[in-house]
């Protein structure tokens, strides 16, 4: 058998692997618990190899969306998509739900322009996920009896981003970038409220909730020495307006965000990273707790991660990475929440077909909370497919 | 490649494991119910002088039922039958031949009695055939002697609806003559006896096949030797029934029923947050009767509420769709507040071009019925009509 026919299958049972996780998860859409308030759980729009080292080797991968001066890194004109299967299981004082959801956090299409130091990008990001669907009984008063309620308070949908990118590189060492980010999208919601007496009926109410933004980021990576890479990030997001069925409502203060991190390559099969990252949620909490949301908060990640070449001939060919990553969450269930995650994750990838295709996996268990009242376990499947259609290009 | 089949076999091992899920997940509210229905409630009084009844909607006999009563408390009502014309002669095998009659039938439909009232009995008169829409109790009073008497059947004390049929043969045949004078047409009237005084429901001509009927059966010489058999029968050119003393309309209440029947029609306030913001959940129209329910025995009529398309008052149109009516029975004798639900009809009241906030009331079956229902009005003190509205504004899906 041909080296080409084997990457071929083991692309095709990993690629029916990361289907049948998630398979089964399409029948509905359910969001993280602490994406009910606020904007909604915030995306991670990363490849999957981002994903797999906790994030810490977001600020330097050329197809994640984040640091617009990896794209000076590009080598190939590249394509692809990230997909996201998860199965959750939720813990509030109301009790406890298994559920799943399937997202599309990351689009993408760069590459290098030939014979220059540029490369450019388009990418279709997550920002926030607002997918919930919620179930409360209790009982009102009304014509002064008291009557059984039963409510479900759904939402789909949620905040992406759009971002048109380059980065440039002014030498060996360093390469900057800018990105433009125009922050679109809207939530579905969908409230209901059935009564036990059936002489009152049930109640149904839809809006659309449609956001607008736009964003600026500004990046840097610079090769501190051979084995040291370091990155910076700075973003700037203005403000989301809120319409609800095309009539504007309010704004909401969207966060800077500060980041950097370091990649130690330490041989040629090990290369780590460290990353950290800063967002000034606090800037929207007077606009949501206006709204009678309990607010948000500044929030702080931490990532590491590593990955190990097993293949120095075909580096790309089912590395090991792993990583870890701690977070705090903007948006808090109840007043004065302080919700966190943190999470461990592992993955593998390869390319075929002369490495213009390409299959990357990871699996990523996240565990969140707000104080002892609201726990999340989450397993996520991270699923890139990518390609590259011209094949490497020489610079 | 054994370690790809084993991916392979994983693979198809999870394809296969779909686990169970819940579609929705508990909500500890208030934290994690964002938002929240509100459910309010209004009571809407009608608008003083803005309710009325009108008579005239459904006269006598246009009715599914005719009414027939003796000695009854509301009034003594007879009803009266009008055969259309018989033809004197047949047309067989290309002439016109004139017939002999062999025998007649008469039949006509109990539709309800009162069970409770027992020796009930039936009699049939001839009455002038000059008898048509005008006519009144007085008029015919007097044709209903025994001497007008064609025949009467005592019904069984159990029956309650019943086909009834009379025979007249050889020389009782008599008895159903029509006079050359009468060109043919035949007029009956139908009065009650019984153990007390009581009425009775007669199908009418608008009852279908519970209509009267009368039937000649004739034979026609087909040729010059020999005969056919053949059977008459005439429709119903017309039919009424005749009440001794009816009740007026008291301008102060809301009266329902009655013939010619009675309609009203009930103006209630409308604020701009119900036409526009709100979501019905339930609106409940209360009437509270003036005085108990008349009618008979256990017969029911029913209360209907419509919306309406336009409001001309009295002619106002009623929303044809029956999906928008609402309609409860009243019992004779009810005293107690009569409710319908019109959360139905209330929804027509709202949108960009809502229906006038208005309800037409009336009684089925009209002109068919002895209930006669009279509710208070905005002229009765107390007893005003009004809706309960219970329904929920927006929803605030802006509260994130």
């Amino acid at each position: 058998m041909s080296p080409d026919v084997r990457d071929l299958r083991l692309a095709a049972a990993l690629l029916l692997l990361g289907l049948a996780l998630a398979a089964p998860a399409e029948v509905a859409a359910q969001s993280s618990i602490f994406g009910v308030r606020g904007l909604g759980l915030p995306g991670r729009p990363l490849t999957p190899r981002s994903r797999a080292t906790g994030g810490s080797f977001g600020l330097f991968d050329p197809e994640s969306d984040l640091n617009p001066a990896a794209l000076a890194s590009q080598s190939a004109v590249t394509a692809g998509f990230v997909l996201t299967p998860s199965r959750r299981r939720w813990e509030s004082p109301a009790g406890s739900s298994s559920i799943r959801e399937t997202r599309f956090p990351l689009m993408y299409v760069g590459g290098p322009i030939p014979g220059s130091r540029i490369g450019l990008a388009v990418a279709i990001g997550s920002y926030a996920d607002r997918d919930f669907r919620l179930a409360s009984t209790g009982s009102v008063t009304i014509r002064g009896q008291q009557v059984e309620v039963t409510d479900t308070l759904g939402s789909v949908g949620g905040l992406n981003e759009v971002r048109l990118a380059g980065g440039l590189a002014l030498g060996s060492k360093t390469s900057i970038g800018g990105g433009l980010y125009f922050i679109t999208g809207s939530s579905r919601q969908d409230a209901r409220r059935h009564f036990a007496d059936t002489s009152f009926i049930a109640i149904r109410q839809t809006a659309e909730l449609s956001y607008s933004g736009l964003g600026f980021s500004v990046g840097v990576t610079h090769q501190l020495t051979p084995g040291i890479r370091l990155a910076a990030l700075v973003r700037s997001d203005t403000r989301a307006k809120v319409d609800v069925d095309s009539t504007h409502a309010f704004n909401i203060d969207l966060p800077y965000t500060f980041a950097a991190g370091v990649q130690i390559k330490g041989s040629r099969r090990l290369a780590v990273a460290l990353s950290g990252a800063f967002r000034t949620w606090s800037g929207a909490n007077s606009d949501l707790q206006a709204q009678g949301s309990p607010g948000s908060r500044n929030t702080f990640e931490l990532s590491a991660g590593g990955e190990l070449t097993r293949n120095l001939r075909r580096p790309t060919k089912l590395p090991v990475r792993l990583g870890v990553r701690y977070a705090e969450l903007p948006f808090p269930v109840a007043v004065g929440g302080k919700p966190r995650e943190f999470g461990i994750s592992a993955g593998t990838g390869t390319r075929f077909a002369q490495e213009r295709g390409g299959i990357d996996l990871s699996l990523e268990q996240v565990w969140r909370s707000e104080g002892s009242n609201y726990k999340e376990r989450a397993l996520t499947l991270i699923l890139g497919l990518s390609i590259r259609p011209y094949g490497e290009t020489r610079r | 490649m054994p370690s790809l089949r084993r991916l392979a076999r994983l693979a198809a091992l999870l394809l296969l494991a779909g686990c169970q899920e819940q579609l929705a997940a508990p909500a500890d509210c208030p934290n994690l119910c964002p938002g929240g229905y509100q459910i309010y409630e209004d009571t809407l009084f009608a608008l003083q002088g803005q309710d009325s009844s009108a008579v005239g909607y459904v006269n006598a006999g246009q009715g599914s039922s005719l009414l027939v009563s003796w000695q009854f408390p509301l009034s003594e009502d007879r009803a009266v039958y009008k055969f259309a014309r018989r033809t004197d002669s047949l047309f067989i095998n290309g002439q016109n031949r004139a017939y002999t009659i062999d025998s007649l039938a008469l039949e006509v439909t109990l539709g309800y009695r009162d069970t409770l009232v027992k020796g009930l009995k039936l009699f049939l008169y001839r009455l002038p055939v000059t008898v048509d829409s005008t006519t009144s109790f007085a008029d015919i009073d007097a044709a209903f002697t025994p001497a007008n008497t064609v025949d009467s059947f005592l019904v069984d004390d159990s029956v309650v609806t019943k086909r009834l049929r009379a025979v007249f043969i050889g020389a009782d045949t008599s008895r159903l003559i029509i006079p050359a004078a009468d060109s043919g047409v035949l007029a009956l009237g139908v009065q009650i006896r019984a153990d007390q005084g009581t009425g009775i429901k007669m199908g009418g001509a608008a009852a279908g096949s519970a209509g009267p009927s009368f039937t000649t059966y004739v034979t026609v010489p087909s040729t010059d030797t020999g005969k056919v058999s053949r059977l008459i029968t005439p429709s119903v050119q017309f039919n009424t029934f005749v009440s001794q003393a009816p009740p007026s309309i008291d301008p102060d209440l809301l009266t329902l029923g009655g013939v010619p029947s009675a309609r009203a029609l009930v103006r209630f306030p409308w604020s701009a947050k119900l036409r526009d913001s709100a979501t019905l959940v339930r609106a409940t129209l209360q009437l509270i009767p003036a005085a108990p329910v008349t009618g008979l025995g256990e017969d029911s009529a029913f209360v209907a509420a419509r919306a309406i398309v336009a409001d001309f008052g009295g002619k106002s149109p009623p929303v044809s769709d029956a999906s928008f009516s609402t309609v409860v029975p009243v019992l004779p004798g009810t005293t107690d507040t009569v409710s319908l639900e019109v959360r139905r009809a209330l929804t027509l009241w709202q949108g960009a071009t809502p229906a006038p906030p208005a309800l037409t009331l009336s009684l089925i079956p009209e002109a068919a019925s002895f209930s006669r229902p009279t509710f208070g009005s905005t002229r009765t003190p107390g007893l005003v009509p009004r809706i309960i509205v219970t329904y929920a504004l927006k929803f605030p899906f802006n509260e994130p």
